[in-house]
Formats: structure tokens, sequence, C-alpha cells
């Protein structure tokens, strides 16, 4: 049984989920709050204009805004929550430190080696599988595809306006990596190392889909997250 | 009541065309699109506000804030895009309300 609106604060602590688990963030509570406190004051100013009491005035102000929890509804649709926010900045790195042109390249550097490895394995599990190797240009192509991703994820981890298209990437980079085993798995023959390799590479992006397609529908991003190193708690 | 269920998907649209002459703010806009349908298009105002922001993600309008008697309102702005987009929808509405016309006069 949801509680009766009384007052304009009620209203706007249950459109901006205030005491909810999906409370929006910080940036969009405010904006939130300011343009519907003064969209409210202008209405309680005009029907007092009209004759009206102010107890009146602000009791029919209330009503013309209308249901709070279907405006919660839209407005989480539009912005992110402080969970989505959080998730999204530890996903894309948006709250970790500045890294300095050295740590780049150093960080490049083993992320190159790590997707070399990665080759290197699944060749030699294919060879240990006796599969005669059908598609080692294939894998290598795809080792280079992951690694320059993560070069240009890195290169962008301090540019703010970089986050739709570092988010992206990552996302290729899902996709890039579970296509890598499943190459392999389908090569060795095995439904269980399909099954092995595929799944746990494809079901995390696939839950966090629907954040991902809202944060690419909202166009200032960067200007919904947390600073960086608040999120670390 | 068929009013306000067609009218659901078509708020975009009408903040869209109050934002043509020029930016206004919120409760302008409301005021604006109650007075000129002579209240046919009620709608609660607590859903113009999600729909405003999500035309300015779009990139269809823009804001910007500035200070009026000491209170920090938030002005709406058509952009190009949004330009382009009004006239795309007020085409698809005059084809659409066009078509059902034609079904209506057609019935006895």
């Amino acid at each position: 049984m949801r509680e009766p609106i009384l007052s304009l604060p009620q209203w706007l602590n249950i459109a901006t989920g205030e005491y909810s688990s999906r409370k929006l963030v910080q940036p969009a509570q405010e904006r939130i709050r300011q343009e519907i406190k003064i969209h409210f004051d202008d209405a309680v100013e005009a029907y007092c204009g009209r004759g009206l009491t102010e107890p009146q005035a602000k009791a029919r102000a209330l009503a013309d805004l209308g249901d709070a929890y279907a405006a919660a509804r839209r407005f989480r649709r539009e912005h992110l929550t402080e969970h989505e926010a959080n998730w999204f900045c530890k996903e894309v790195g948006a709250d970790r430190p500045r890294k300095s042109e050295r740590g780049f390249w150093v960080t490049c550097f083993f992320q190159g080696a790590a997707c070399l490895l990665l080759v290197f394995l699944a060749l030699l599990f294919l060879k240990w599988r006796h599969v005669p190797l059908l598609v080692p240009g294939i894998l290598a192509a795809m080792g280079l595809a992951n690694w320059s991703i993560h070069f240009w994820i890195e290169r962008w981890r301090d540019y703010r306006f970089c986050l739709h298209s570092r988010f992206t990437l990552m996302i290729l980079g899902w996709v890039n990596f579970a296509a890598f085993w499943a190459v392999v798995a389908a090569s060795s023959g095995s439904g269980f190392s399909i099954s092995l390799f595929v799944m746990p590479n494809f079901v995390p992006p696939v839950f966090k889909l629907f954040i991902w397609l809202k944060v690419l529908r909202i166009k200032d991003v960067g200007d919904e997250l947390p600073p960086p190193g608040s999120t670390a708690a | 009541m068929v009013a306000e269920m067609n009218f659901r998907g078509g708020l975009n649209t009408m903040i869209l065309q109050e934002l043509r002459h020029g930016r206004s703010h919120g409760y302008r806009i409301a005021q604006d699109i109650k007075q000129k349908s002579k209240g046919v298009l009620d709608f609660k105002e607590g859903a113009l506000y999600p729909a405003l922001h999500g035309l300015e993600s779009k990139g269809l309008i823009s804001s910007e804030k500035c200070e009026e008697n000491g209170r920090v309102r938030c002005y709406y702005e058509l952009t190009q895009k949004g330009r382009k987009a009004l006239a795309t929808e007020k085409q698809e509405w005059e084809r659409y309300s066009g078509a059902i016309n034609l079904v209506l006069q057609e019935s006895p």
C-alpha cells in the first residue's frame, strides 16, 4: 500500500528514489529537485493569484505534479541510479586515479603479453586435443584485436568524454574474448568445452546489457558519475 | 481519456513545438500546452521533466541555467537536430491523423 503524498519534499523523495535501493545519482537528484521546486513555486504563485489560499494552492500544485512513483520510473529511464553509476564507474575505471605515461605503456605491454599468451595457450590446447590447427590465423587476429581494444580502453581511461567509446570497446572486448573461446571450443569439437568456455564469458555482459543500453542513451554520462576515488567504499 | 492515452506518446512532439520560437522553462511549456489545447491535452506535470531530460539526452533540445529573481531556472532550447525531428514528427502526425479522418468520415 503506497503512502499518500502530502508535501513537495515527500513527492521529490519518491521521484528521486531517495529512500529506495534505486536512488538516482546525486547530480540528477539535485537537478530534478531544483527544477520541480521552481515549477511548484510557480504553480502555487499562479493559483494564489487566482484567489486560492496558500494551503489550497499547494494542494492543487502537488496534485498537478501527478503520481510520484510514475515520475520516479520515468526519471530512472533518463538518469543513472547510484548502483548503476558505481558499477559503470568501476567497470570503465573512471573511479581510478590518473595513470602516468610510463604506467600506461607498462600496462599496454603486459596486456599485449597476456593476449599473446592467450593465443599460445589456445593453440596448445587445440594441439593437445589432437585437433588440426584450422584457425590459427583467426585466433591470432582475435588476440590482436583484443589487445588493440584494451590499448584504446587504457588510452582513454583519463578522459571522461570518452566514456561511451570506452564502454562500447569493453563490450566489443567481451564479445571478442567470448568469440575467441567459442572458436577454440568449436574447433575442439566438444559440447562440454563449448559451454565451459563460452558461458562464463557471455553471461556477465548479457546481465549488464540493460545498464549498457541506458548508459549509451545518456548523453553526458560523465556528469552523472561520482568523482574519481569516491566509489572505493 | 482517449486524449490522455494518445497524448502520452505525443508529449515530446508538443514540447518540441513549444520550443520552436525560442527558449522556455518547464512550467511555461506545461501551461502553454494546456492553454493552447484548451485543456483537452491535460497531463500530469511530473511527466514533463523526464520527457525534457530524455529529449536533451537525444540532443533534440539543450538546457541552460539562468538566474531569475534570485532563483536558478533551467531554460530549454530547440537544437538543429530538434528542428529536423519536429518537422518529421509533424509530417508523420499529419499523415496519421489524415488517415484516421478518412476512416472516420467513411463510417455512417
